[in-house]
């Protein structure tokens, strides 16, 4: 059994995924750095959300070695959930309780002392200059700051990794970029972030970013070097020529 | 006879004002895109002018005839795709579409050549049940449907949200090619972006219309000069220009930041100079032309801190 | 024309949404024998073998025979001859015995020579579930011993049985509880078929699209009701054959009439459940209102298992708005007293009355807008 590698946050290794028949995942193999913002690419039905449920311990893998925070995904799924926060586009906080409620819940369920509750949250909202929304029921707020409130949930229990599931689907062009700023100092205090976005401009944000197509994954790079290696101008462009490209080659009927 | 017109549309949700006196028309034949995020009332307005709800105040036509009292007459000539995939999954691609056709009382033969060159992507799997298709190709067939019965107007509610990139693209190149049949379509988005694929558009925000302009003509609206400016790390460079006394706006791009300045005319020089006097070399910059996004942020600029009731 | 066209897409439409989900399909026919079976055996499991009581001042021929009949019966089983009717009271207080016979001291003689005699059927009236059981099958093995006594081309002599409910007087054992079982489940199980059918629509997003389209809304509710009056008939049908088989429940009167009347019904039910899907915006809303507002009345004020002449008066008028009610008079008349459809006329105009207020109600309430 080799020994969690402390230079990776994530570190994943042929990990599949087969639901009877058909691989969902299909030996995906990559590394990220602590501190790194790791986008998550790939078409709808590519495998993502599925890659994405097996690293935060909540679908167990079929085959394939896989650790996240230095915690083994087959063996040590409870406890690697104690190191990781998790942000669902769906579902993510309580429409009935106000910012600062949901955040002493999702405190609670970490098991912090309604100290540190307080003394975090404090630290969070004032940090990202949200106080004034503390006492605002989540339901009065606009979307992109839900999102904002929803991240500090996730970031309540001093996680190692974060994921984020299409966070910013739908929010204002400004608030977008406001969450992004917060991803940015979040992974400069050394939390790794791992994001998936249909938006290509935010895929220009990430550091690195891999790319799923049919439960594949056919690269992993930054994105300025697959633009001069495709020697085209933007993602947005990028993503057309490989998805589409290897559609092509491998004769993949839509399904 | 205008296609679409709005005049004052007021909806309010308990004390939530979604829309707020919009008013809007739309030529017959546009493809015409309501843009902006979640919130902005794009969906209220698209179901007022389809017939599915009532405003609270003010009044729209479609086709000449009114949402209130025609609205039966207006289903006739209407086809509406709502924002969530509404048609039925435990039928087949096939079964769908014969049953839209039946309710307008056509079949799918009589109306095969307008909706043929998408259909036809979908053809081989027409015996396959509508929820096991791909979210591409429930697109397709749910626009398929929504053309059966050969509408005049087309109402599309964010067909491109949560859906990848190739798939957007395609959707995109559908509506595009709608347009030599004549249909005239509305159709809302929060991308940005795909602003520039309409023939006009409205930015919304708010339950309001910021404005409306052909894509082309809103750039040429922006009234400040515009620079693109990087270096190797993007925050590190947000982060200094947004410190900067002269910064009027500071918005990531990609690997770029675009910059306006509180000033009229400036030196890009000088903006480079103070850059790299603060620790961030390598610095390129160059003027630009606005993109809608960034014209979209300028008309919010106003709204971007929330300020609770 | 066009529109008979535009309501046969919607039916075929509806039917392959029925034929697709066969884990529903098997649910909704399969369910309604499982309750009935289920309920009908506990209830008249407790009618086996029920130990009785023979108070004979006769002592003749006649009612020994009859004696004989009664004891020899799968329902009754004879433990002890009394000698007044006194002694009755202390042993149903001792809970010996669940009923008693009384003959009259001249009942032989009374039959023959003045056409007919009493016998007295006294049951514990407290044991409502399931003394009026008791009694109709006393009555049963009565009749029929006088139906095989006399020649079949005129009427002879009879017996008139007379009923008495110690501690309960009031309750009425005109009845059964297996007509009044099936009428609760066709009920809820037809307003559920379309209640449920309509609001997973909702749920869907699915009515949001139809909605979209020049659909006249007479013809969205009323082409809900077609697939499941079929299948609705089909459970029905297999309820009959459990009540009239397993449970061998008389048919004393037309079967054609009853199944004319449990279409009738049928109809009331899905109705009823267009009704409640306008009221409600899930599946689970429907779910609950249908329950609540059927599954509970419909066994207390419908005199499915209480007698209603006992209730208070406002529930007597709130069982009188049940279909069920209606209904239980129906089946049980047909069934058990061969009701011809004249006597029944009052009866079933309510449930057409009914049809007709459900059906319209929930058009008008059917919005042709979100709300």
């Amino acid at each position: 059994m080799s020994q969690p590698e402390k230079t990776y946050s994530i570190s994943v290794e042929n990990l599949t995924k087969k639901f009877d028949d058909f691989v969902a995942v299909d030996k995906i193999t990559f590394n990220v750095q602590k501190g790194e913002i790791f986008g998550f690419l790939g078409a709808n039905g590519a495998g993502k959300t599925t890659a994405m449920r097996m690293l935060i311990g909540v679908l167990e893998p079929t085959s394939g070695k896989g650790q996240v925070a230095g915690y083994d995904i087959f063996k040590n799924s409870r406890k690697l959930k104690k190191h990781i926060g998790y942000m669902s586009q769906k579902f993510s906080l309580y429409d009935d309780l106000t910012a600062k409620e949901n955040m002493r819940f999702f405190g609670g369920i970490y098991g912090l002392t309604n100290k540190e509750i307080s003394s975090r949250t404090k630290e969070l909202l004032t940090h990202f200059g949200m106080e004034h929304i503390e006492k605002e029921r989540v339901s009065s707020l606009p979307l992109g700051w839900k999102q904002k409130l929803a991240f500090c949930t996730a970031l309540m229990h001093k996680p190692d990794v974060v994921f984020l599931d299409e966070p910013t689907s739908g929010v204002d062009p400004s608030i977008r970029r406001q969450f992004w700023e917060m991803i940015y100092e979040t992974a400069e205090g050394g939390v790794t972030v791992l994001v998936t976005t249909h938006n290509m401009d935010e895929a220009e944000y990430c550091h690195r970013i891999s790319m799923m197509v049919a439960g594949k994954m056919i690269t992993v790079d930054t994105p300025q070097n697959l633009k001069d290696k495709y020697k085209l101008e933007t993602m947005g462009e990028v993503f057309l020529h490989l998805a589409r490209g290897y559609e092509k080659e491998h004769a993949i009927t839509a399904s | 006879m205008t296609p679409i017109s709005a005049e004052n549309i007021v909806m309010n949700y308990g004390k939530v004002k979604a829309l707020d006196a919009v008013s809007l028309k739309v030529e017959k034949g546009e493809l015409f895109g309501l843009i902006g995020p979640d919130g902005a009332g794009k969906t209220s307005l698209i179901k007022i002018l389809g017939t599915l709800l009532l405003a609270n105040s003010g009044t729209a036509e479609i086709e000449g005839m009114d949402v209130v009292k025609q609205y039966q007459n207006i289903r006739r000539q209407i086809g509406y795709m709502p924002g969530k995939f509404s048609l039925y999954q435990d039928l087949t691609v096939e079964e769908n579409l014969n049953f839209y056709a039946s309710i307008f009382g056509t079949t799918l033969e009589e109306n095969y050549d307008l909706i043929k060159d998408i259909y036809k992507q979908i053809e081989p799997f027409k015996k396959r049940r509508a929820g096991k298709l791909s979210g591409g190709m429930k697109q397709k067939l749910a626009l398929s449907c929504a053309l059966i019965h050969k509408p005049k107007v087309l109402f599309l509610d964010e067909p491109t949200r949560g859906v990848d990139p190739v798939s957007r693209q395609d959707l995109w190149d559908m509506l595009q090619s709608l347009k030599k049949d004549n249909i005239t379509i509305l159709v809302s988005t929060a991308y940005m972006e795909e602003a520039l694929l309409c023939d006009r558009i409205s930015l919304m925000d708010h339950g309001k219309i910021l404005a409306t302009n052909s894509p082309d003509g809103l750039i040429a609206n922006f009234d400040k000069p515009l620079y693109a400016i990087r270096s190797g790390n993007s925050f590190n460079i947000i982060k200094k220009l947004k410190a900067y006394k002269h910064a009027n706006s500071v918005y990531p791009f990609g690997d770029w930041v675009h910059y306006t300045d509180k000033r009229d005319t400036i030196d890009p020089l000088e903006i480079k100079t103070y850059l790299e006097n603060n620790d961030t070399p390598n610095v390129e910059i160059k003027q630009i032309k606005a993109s809608v996004e960034d014209c979209y942020m300028s008309l919010t600029s106003k709204n971007q801190n929330y300020e609770p009731a | 024309m066009k529109n008979f066209k535009i309501f046969k897409g919607l039916v075929r439409k509806e039917f392959l949404h029925i034929l697709r989900d066969w884990r529903s399909l098997t649910m909704l026919l399969g369910i309604p024998i499982v309750l009935v079976l289920l309920f009908g055996s506990v209830m008249t499991m407790e009618i086996k073998d029920a130990n009785i009581a023979v108070v004979d001042h006769a002592k003749d021929h006649d009612s020994k025979e009859l004696i004989n009949l009664i004891s020899t019966s799968e329902f009754f089983k004879l433990v002890k001859y009394l000698d007044t009717s006194d002694e009755i009271d202390e042993e149903f207080k001792k809970g010996t015995i669940r009923m008693a016979f009384v003959f009259d001291k001249d009942f032989g003689y009374k039959l023959h020579h003045e056409g007919h005699a009493q016998i007295q059927l006294i049951a514990d009236g407290s044991k409502i579930l399931t003394s009026p059981s008791l009694i109709s099958y006393g009555k049963i093995i009565i009749n029929k011993h006088i139906a095989s006594k006399n020649p079949p081309s005129r009427a002879g002599y009879y017996i008139i049985p007379t009923v008495r409910m110690m501690y309960n007087k009031n309750l009425n054992g005109r009845y059964m509880t297996v007509p009044g079982i099936m009428s609760t489940v066709i009920l809820l199980v037809g307003a559920l078929m379309t209640s449920l059918s309509i609001t997973k629509e909702k749920e869907l997003g699915t009515l949001e699209l139809l909605l979209s389209t020049p659909i006249n809304r007479f013809l969205i509710m009323f082409a809900k009701i077609v697939p499941y009056l079929i299948t609705s008939f089909i459970s029905a049908l297999s309820i009959i054959w459990a009540a009239k088989y397993v449970f061998e429940v008389p048919v004393s009167g037309s079967m054609g009439l009853l199944l004319l009347n449990t279409v009738l019904y049928i109809l009331t039910a899905l109705a009823l459940g267009l009704l409640i899907s306008t009221f409600a915006n899930s599946q689970l809303t429907a779910m609950m209102i249908t329950m609540t507002l059927l599954m509970l009345p419909t066994e207390v004020l419908s005199g499915m298992t209480f007698p209603t002449d006992s209730l208070p008066v406002v529930l007597q008028w709130l069982g009188k708005l049940l279909p069920s009610t209606w209904f239980n008079i129906i089946s049980k008349g047909i069934l058990l007293q061969g009701a011809k459809g004249g006597s029944l006329f009052f009866e079933t105009a309510m449930l057409v009355i009914m049809v007709m207020v459900f059906y319209f109600w929930s058009v008008i309430r059917f919005k042709p807008r979100l709300q």
